[in-house]
Order: C-alpha cells, then structure tokens, then sequence
C-alpha cells in the first residue's frame, strides 16, 4: 500500500452502491431511521471491568437513532436489510460518545483497498436470471438450494454481485453469509446489534483489554413470520416502535466480550469465539420518540470513533477508516456535530 | 444367556422385553428432571431431548446446521436472557439432532421462556423432525411444552440403590434389576445415566455473581 | 379483539366484591342435566340465584353475588367433550394435586394432609362461591343452589373479611392488584405497566410478546374465561407472632439491631424489642402492617407526610436495602426489580381474589382457631402466572442470586433447621434463621371461570346444536 487510500474515494465508492435518487442531505447508508430517547444503566460489575465514566453505574441518558442499513431513498422496513442501532451516551458532566452497532456481527473487508473491492462488487446490477436447466436440473445436482428471492419488482440489485465476490475472497465470506440471513425482525427492538470492531477498554486496574460490544435485546431476537410480511407497510418499524414506546419501554442489555491471545483484534471481518468471557455490562432502556422531544437524530452526527476516556480504538484500520468516512458524510450532508476525530484515535 | 450374539438372540430379546413389559403392565416412567423440595434439585437441572430428523441424509443433517447456524444470534442472545441456561448444545447423532442442557427452575417455565425470546429459531429447528408439534410454537404454547416433555430423555440415577427404587419399585427378587431395567428401556429408548456437575447447587445467577460477569 | 363487554364476564374477575363475607360450596355433579340447566338458567340471569356478571352496578349492589368456577373433572361430569376440556390447558387438566410439588405443597400442606374434600381431584367439581354481607344472605344463597338435586355438596369454604382490610399476621391487605388496558380508572397508580387483558383473560393479547394462549374448540368455552388457582391456606398466627418475638429478642441482644431500627430510635428496651418485631414483621412482607410500603417508607410505619400505597417499583432499591429481595411482596411480583428472568417482569401478574377466614387473633387474649386465606389467585395461564411464580420465585428464589436456595418468609415451603431471610442493610446483610412454615395448604383445586356465554353453552349442551 504506497498510497493511502482517501476517506473521500472510500465514501465515493460506497455511493456507487447506493440505487438511485439519493436526497440531498441524507445519510449514504443506514439512510432511513428514527430517533429514540432512554438511558444506560451499567451493571454493579461493569465498573470492575472498566474505568469509562458510563461504566461507573447511575444513570446515563442516551440518544439512540435505529436504521435500516440499505440506502435506497425510498424505505422498505419490510424488506430483509441490515439494521443499525447507533448510541449517544451523554454521561453526566462529561462529553458525549457513540457506540455504533449492526445486525451483522463482522464488516465485509480489512483494509481500504478491500472496503474498495467490496464496494465496487456491491454496485447494483440487473438480477441475473437462472436458466430453467440451471435452477432445475444443474443446481439441485449440486446439491444448492435456491437461490434468494428478491423482493417484488426489484430488477437491480448489488446482492448477486457481492455473493460471487465472496465465493472467491473468504474474508468477505462470513459478511455475506450473515448478510444473506438477514431478516425483517417484528420491531427494532427484537433484534441484535454489534458493534463489530474491537475496542480496548481500559480497566480500573489500569489493564487495557481487546474487547467487543453487542447489544442483546431482553425479549429476544424475533423475524416477522414470513406469512405476516405481506401485511406489513414500508415504514411499520417506526410505527411500531411509537406503539411499543407508548405501552412499555424497550430493553437492550449489552454484552461485552474479552479477547483472548490469538484472537483477532484489527481484523472485523472475523468473530470471536463465542467460548470467550463475557460481561454483562449493563441495561439500555428506550422509553420514548426522540421526535416529539425535539431532538432530531436525522442531522446527528453519530461516528464510531467518537469514544470515551476508558475506551480506545484497536489497530483496525476499517473502524479508523470509518470515523473519517462518518464525519466526511456527515459534513456533506450538513449534519451536527461532525468533525469529531479530536479523540484518544484521532489520526494525525 | 449363552445364545452367540447374532441375530436370533437380538430377536429374542426383542420378544422377551415386549412380554416381560405386557405381563408387568409396566408404564414408561416420565421423563426429564422430577419435582423436588430440595432447592439444589432445582439448580443445574438437564434436559436431554431427542428429535429425529425427517431427512435422513446428510443432505437433511446439513439442512439442520444451516438452520441452526441462520439463527446464531437469536438463540444466543436469547438463551443469555432467559438467565437459567447454564449451558446448552445442538448435537446430530445418527440422524437425530440432540439438543441438552443445564437450566435452573421449573421446566415448563424454561421451555416456556425460551419460546417467548427464541420461538422463531426453534421454529426452524423443530420443522425438520419428525412428528413436529403445531407450529408456530409460540401459538400453541402448552402443546410445544408437552412435545419437548414427551421427547425429553428418562433420568436414571447413577446410584445403584436409586436407580433400583426407580425401575423396580415392586421388585422382590434383585436378581431381576435387570429385567426391570430392560423393561423400563423397551419403554424409553432414550436415558440419562446421571449428570456430573463440578458445582452441583448453584443457579447460573448465583456463578455469573461470584464470577464477576454480571447477572 | 382489544375490549369486552363487562356483562360477559363472571363478576369476580374483572373486581373484587368487598362484601363482609364469603362462602365457597365445594360440590360434584350428580345430574348433568340438571347441573346443566341451572347454571344455563343462572347465567342468563334467570332463577332464584343469577351468576353475578361483571357489569357495573353502580351504588345498587345485589344482596347475594354468586359466581362458578369449574374444575376439569367438572366440566366432563358437565358433559363438555373430553377434546373440549383439554384445550383448556394442561395445568387445568391435571389439577391441583398433580401441581402440588411444583407449587411448594410438601410436608404437612402435601394433598395427603388437605380437607378430606379436596384431596380427591377428581370428585371435586364444582367451586360456588356466594358474597354477601351476612350469614343469613349466604344460607339464602345456598339454599337456591341445586345442592340434592343435580349437584351434591361435598364441603365449604368459609370467609369474612375483617375491618379495614386486615388479613391474619395483621397486616392490611387488598392495597394493589393489576390494572387493566382500557379497564382502571386513569390517573397515577403505579409506574407498572396498564396489563393486557391477556394477563387474566383468555383469548387476548397476553403479557408476553408473541404468545398466545390456545383456546378450546368451540372457542366460545374459552374466550374471556380466567383461571383460578383456589388456595385454602392456614395461617399458623401464633407461630407467627412467636417466631417475630425471639428474631426481636435475638437481635435485640446482638450489634446488628441498630442497622435495622430506624436511624436515631430512641426508647428503651422494651421499644426497641416492640419496633425490631415490626421491622422483622416488615421486611418479611415488604409492606408495615399498616400496609405502607417499604420501598417507600424503610423505616417508618405511618409516615407525615404519608406515601403512596402504590406507586413504588424495586429498580432503585438494586441492593433491596429499603425492600429485601427476599420478601413476601418482592417474590411475588419483582415489578421493574433486576431479576435473573428479565423476560418475566410484569408478564407473571396474578389477581387475588382472597378473603380471611377463622376469628380474628388478638394478641392480648389469644384464642386457638384455625385461621387462614381462603380465594382465588386468577390469571389466563396457571402454568405460566401462579405455578411459575410459585416455583421459582416464592420458592428456591431464582430471581435473584443473593436470594436462591430461601423461600418466602411467609408462605414458603420453610424448614427450620434450614430456613434463612437476609435483610439487607448498608453495612450488608442481616440473616434471620429457623423460621418454619407459616402457612399450610389446607385445599386447592384448578378452576376455570367461564365467561357468561361459555355458562350459558354449557347449559345448552345436549339441547342438539350445541352438542359439545
């Protein structure tokens, strides 16, 4: 790698993934949301585990922004997307920080120039379409099941393209899988989020330990049964979520697993083992529409590496990249609160 | 018996069980863990269940990995919830996925749980065995319960005195312990020959406490 | 699917009577037929002895409320098809003998040692329950019942209640029961979440996201119908009072009372043993005797200005400091608490529809009696709601680590020579030991309290098309 590779070409290449008729001013990914309004209670253990000021118990209101991932203008909560669940922690006397989190457990690349690759395979294309031999005859010897259906009336897509590329490049492979498993959950709220990258936390014993965050919904991961989506409309998720916040708040708990010598801790695009320790590390509660508050979270800018004193970023190159593709974005689009990179990962 | 061990002995015992179950009138015992006073008793309970699959290829064992690969985070995020799970695996032996665990409490309320945070993922398991109960599980809830009850493997006890009350509680002749016990297996295939536990008495809760991992 | 009609319902579900006293008929149906014509005539409000319905009316309360509850084994004497009546769940179908174990019935509350009456599931069918304010009116009551006829009485059940709303133990009850969507009056109760009506009703939304609660073909047997768990529970008063004499007595003498007497008591001895009884008494409960509770009020019984009877919740008690996790009230319904079951806060909310029975104890002039609480804990799913609770939560205390392996001070299944309650305090905890069983299970059955239609179709049964 003799040149590095721009936060600009990266965030270009990604817009080429976008169909067409992007709205000025409106995220390039995770492009339809809603904001909500809660708080982050840790748990009586997460302070042993770290020194950062949200860890420490008490009360710690929060500005969440659910999304589905696709950046297709027009939303479709009813078809099977990658959702997001972005964090802002506003810890009391402190500065606020973000915790980013995704259905999908790992990131598609390791590097910029693989965040390229990966992107350019995404450009949607026509479908190709399966010779009757092909899906009758051929695949059925090979033992493959069918192939994906697509939503009605979809023609393009960058789908198709992006599973050929992991057949040949495996550390798109587990991306893609988990990508392909994606579902329609009943609600925001019954699904679960990870944060991806690797952070190092810095404990009370001054110890700084390679960690990963997820948060686990209390009442469980839950698709829509698959009779029942034909009934629901393209943004029934925020509709939802008004319905659910009105009669009972939402609850996340959020795990925090340790890495161990041997894993990888600069590299997203592989899990950890789920035999790793884990902590629990406290309780995200959601109680209301940020809207009607006034907040608006569709400006916000909400940035991965925008992190807590206690909490550092690793070596990986993708999370760092990532913070200056976010606040690129978000100073393109006039968000607020963008250029945040001023943290323990700034880069010179 | 000194009969060589082909096939004729096989039969006969066949024969033998089936008569000895007729003529004892013996009823299958229930399976899965027994009610008790005993607080310990209901800490570190296991389940054993038993589902055969309806492909019996390696075509339908892979349909079963995939399936419980698609919903990785439903059944971990749920089973971390559900707060009573000590351990729990999916494992396919000779075209029957096993699934066993260790949970703490009331068993229909562990069942119970887990459908209410991971019923679609047990959805998409239980579709691929044999004689699946009404599905969605989490419409026909006291029914699902029922059917993991009724699959739910028959727990000997490893102490001999024990196990001989179990099998054999009208028996008056111990040379016949093991025909009682051959009688008790004709009725459940599938037997726990006791559970070593390394710290018997404890709730997951009460580990997670003391490991510092949040409860 | 969301609302009822309240004239559709048994009255006692949805309410609670607040009449003086209670009798519940156990009895057996001789004449299905006959069983059956009464209780289709009663539910369409005719007869000398109507079934009370849920409507509301208003300051006119009937002089004799009657209402049904019917076992499994009553509905197949009733003539409901066996494949009818198993729709009703398993945990009805099997009874309360069969749930003994699950639900802490060992030792001495064992079926083996319940009312003769009680003790054979199957023979009980029937539970008649009347309300009234006088004896008088409950033997009118019962002698428009077709006891001889096409039922035969096997036992009853007696209740008063006792001015204002204290229960043996001497502690003020009937303070707090769910509230219902679209039901309860608006305006601040508690921060629990309005329940679903699935909670109590069969045939709606229950607590818990997704599940649905089957109901029996034909549906109209099942729909609106609640569950009761009926519980004749004797209160050992005496034992009661002793044991909070000697925990005094033995914290009195020990550096531990003055972590649990209110900062500050002043009094000599004597006050210091009466307000350490009251403290034990609270903890035990998690309310004062006076009903106030300790999540609002830790150390003081009548507080100026007073507290809400009602509107508390355990998530800022994490330690259980002011509430123990430990108690009575904690066990039974954790609110918003931490538990180890965080799926279940809120969805294991039962109704108790419960009266004393037996004299009222007075210290000063003890009289030996058998006392207790006699009622019905209702809820949409016995397994779900009452036996889960019952299981796990009164006993073994699963729901919080620093609790599992104790039972409910009050009415858990106790041992002495193993029995222990921590009550917390800043400087940690404070165990209390060798309290025995104070409450003993004297009868229970699993009823079902059919809707007023399911009434009347079960009237209808044999009369041709509603043939079950």
């Amino acid at each position: 790698m003799s040149v590095e590779i721009t936060a600009e070409e990266m965030l270009d290449a990604f817009k080429e993934d976008a169909p067409p008729g992007h709205v000025r001013d409106t995220r390039w990914a995770h492009t339809h949301g809603i904001g909500v309004l809660g708080h982050f209670v840790a748990s009586t253990v997460a302070k042993k585990w770290s020194a950062a000021a949200f860890m420490q118990g008490g009360t710690v209101p929060v500005i969440c922004r659910f999304s589905n991932g696709s950046s297709d203008p027009k939303r479709h909560d009813n078809w099977p997307d990658t959702r997001g669940l972005a964090v802002k922690f506003h810890p009391p006397g402190g500065e606020p920080h973000d915790m980013l989190a995704m259905t999908i457990s790992v990131f598609g690349a390791r590097s910029r120039q693989e965040f390229l690759d990966i992107s350019k395979a995404f450009v949607p294309k026509p479908i190709p379409k399966k010779s009757w031999f092909q899906l009758n005859v051929v695949d059925p010897l090979h033992l493959r099941l069918p192939p994906p259906s697509f939503p009605p009336g979809v023609t393009e897509s960058g789908a198709p393209g992006l599973a050929a590329f992991a057949g040949t490049h495996p550390y798109a492979r587990a991306f893609v899988l988990e990508g392909g498993a994606s579902i329609v959950p009943v609600s925001w709220a019954r699904i679960e989020y990870h944060a991806v990258h690797t952070f190092m936390a810095l404990g009370p014993d001054g110890v700084k330990r390679p960690v990963r965050f997820v948060w686990q919904p209390v009442d469980g991961v839950f698709p829509v049964p698959p009779v029942e989506l034909p009934e629901l409309g393209p943004d029934f998720l925020g509709e939802e979520m008004r319905r659910r916040l009105a009669r009972e708040s939402a609850r996340f708990t959020l795990r925090m697993t340790l890495g161990e010598p041997g894993d990888e801790l600069a590299d997203p695009s592989v899990n950890w083992p789920k035999s790793r320790r884990s902590v629990n590390m406290g309780m995200l509660t959601i109680e209301k529409m940020a809207e009607p508050e006034g907040v608006d979270v569709s400006t916000m800018s909400f940035n991965p590496m925008r992190l807590p004193p206690g909490v550092e970023p690793s070596d990986d190159v993708i999370l760092h990249a990532r913070g200056e593709i976010y606040s690129l974005g978000c100073q393109e689009r006039g968000g607020t609160g963008c250029p945040v990179l001023h943290g323990p990962g700034a880069r010179k | 018996m000194s009969l060589p061990n082909g096939p004729i002995r096989q039969l006969l015992y066949r024969v033998l069980t089936r008569f000895w179950a007729w003529r004892e009138n013996a009823k299958p015992l229930p399976g899965g863990a027994l009610p008790s006073r005993a607080p310990s008793d209901n800490v570190m309970r296991t389940m054993n269940l038993v589902m055969p699959l309806k492909n019996r290829t390696a075509v339908g064992r892979a349909e079963a990995v995939m399936a419980i690969a698609a919903c990785l985070d439903e059944i971990y995020t749920g089973l971390d919830n559900v707060g009573t799970v000590h351990v729990a695996r999916f494992t396919i032996v000779d075209d029957n996925i096993l699934m066993f665990s260790f949970y703490d409490g009331d068993f229909r309320t562990y069942i119970r749980d887990f459908i209410m945070t991971l019923g679609h993922a047990f959805d998409g398991i239980v579709e691929l065995v044999e004689n699946p109960p009404p599905l969605p599980c989490w419409r026909h809830v006291d029914e699902f319960i029922e059917w993991v009850h009724e699959r739910d493997a028959l727990q000997l006890p490893s102490d001999p005195g024990e196990l001989a009350k179990l099998v054999g509680p009208e028996m008056t002749n111990l040379e016949d312990l093991p025909r009682f016990l051959a009688v008790q297996l004709g009725e459940n295939r599938n037997v726990q020959l006791g559970a070593y536990r390394a710290y018997p008495g404890f709730s997951v809760a009460q580990i997670r406490r003391a490991m510092e991992a949040g409860w | 699917m969301s609302g009822v009609e309240l004239s559709e319902l048994q009255g006692n579900v949805l309410r609670g009577y607040r009449k003086n006293v209670a009798r519940h008929i156990v009895a057996r149906v001789r004449d299905a037929a006959a069983a059956r014509a009464f209780l289709g005539a009663a539910a369409r409000g005719e007869g000398p002895l109507p079934v009370t319905p849920g409507t509301d009316w208003g300051g006119a309360a009937p002089e004799i409320l009657f209402n049904v509850g019917v076992t499994y084994a009553g509905l197949r004497a009733l003539g409901v098809s066996e494949r009818s009546a198993r729709g009703l769940s398993r945990a009805f179908r099997k009874g309360a003998v069969s749930a003994a174990k699950t639900v802490g019935d060992y030792g001495c509350s064992a079926p083996e040692h319940w009312r003769p009456f009680w003790r054979e599931a199957d023979a009980v069918h029937l539970i008649l329950t009347l309300h009234a304010d006088d004896a008088g009116a409950l033997d009118r009551g019962e002698a428009a019942l077709p006891l001889g006829g096409g039922m035969e009485k096997l036992g009853a059940e007696e209740a008063a209640w006792f001015a204002p709303d204290i229960v043996h133990f001497g502690y003020r009850d009937n303070i707090s029961q769910p509230r219902f969507r679209g039901f309860d009056p608006k305006g601040r109760w508690d921060d629990q979440p309005a329940a679903p009506l699935g909670v109590l009703l069969l045939g709606h939304p229950t607590g818990m996201e997704q599940i649905s609660w089957s109901l029996p073909e034909p549906k109209v047997l099942g729909l609106n119908g609640s569950f009761g768990a009926f519980r004749v529970l004797e209160q050992d008063v005496e034992g009661f009072e002793a044991y909070l004499d000697s925990a005094a007595e033995t914290l009195l003498g020990s550096s531990e009372a003055d972590l649990l007497l209110p900062p500050g008591f002043e009094g000599g001895a004597e006050a210091r043993r009466a307000m350490l009884r009251e403290v034990v008494a609270a903890k035990f409960c998690g309310r004062w005797r006076s009903g106030t509770p300790l999540a609002l009020s830790p150390f003081d019984p009548n507080p100026e200005p007073p507290v809400s009877d009602t509107d508390f919740d355990y998530s800022d008690d994490l330690d259980g400091v002011r509430c123990p996790m430990g108690s009575h009230l904690r066990r039974a319904n954790p609110r918003s608490a931490k538990i180890v079951q965080r799926v279940a806060n809120h969805t294991r909310r039962l109704v108790r529809r419960n009266m004393p029975y037996g004299p009222e104890f007075d210290p000063a002039n003890p009289v030996k009696a058998e006392r207790g609480l006699v009622g019905y804990f209702l809820c949409a799913d016995l397994a779900a709601q009452f036996e889960a609770i019952q299981n796990d939560w009164i006993n073994i205390g699963l729901q919080d680590p620093r609790i599992t392996g104790a039972n409910d001070p009050m009415i858990g299944d106790n041992d002495a020579s193993a029995s222990w309650f921590d009550i917390e305090t800043k400087a940690g905890p404070v165990r209390l030991r060798g309290f025995p069983s104070f409450v003993r299970t004297r009868g229970s059955a699993y009823a079902f309290l059919p809707s007023m239609a399911a009434l009347r179709w079960i009237g209808e049964i044999g009369a041709g098309s509603a043939a079950a």
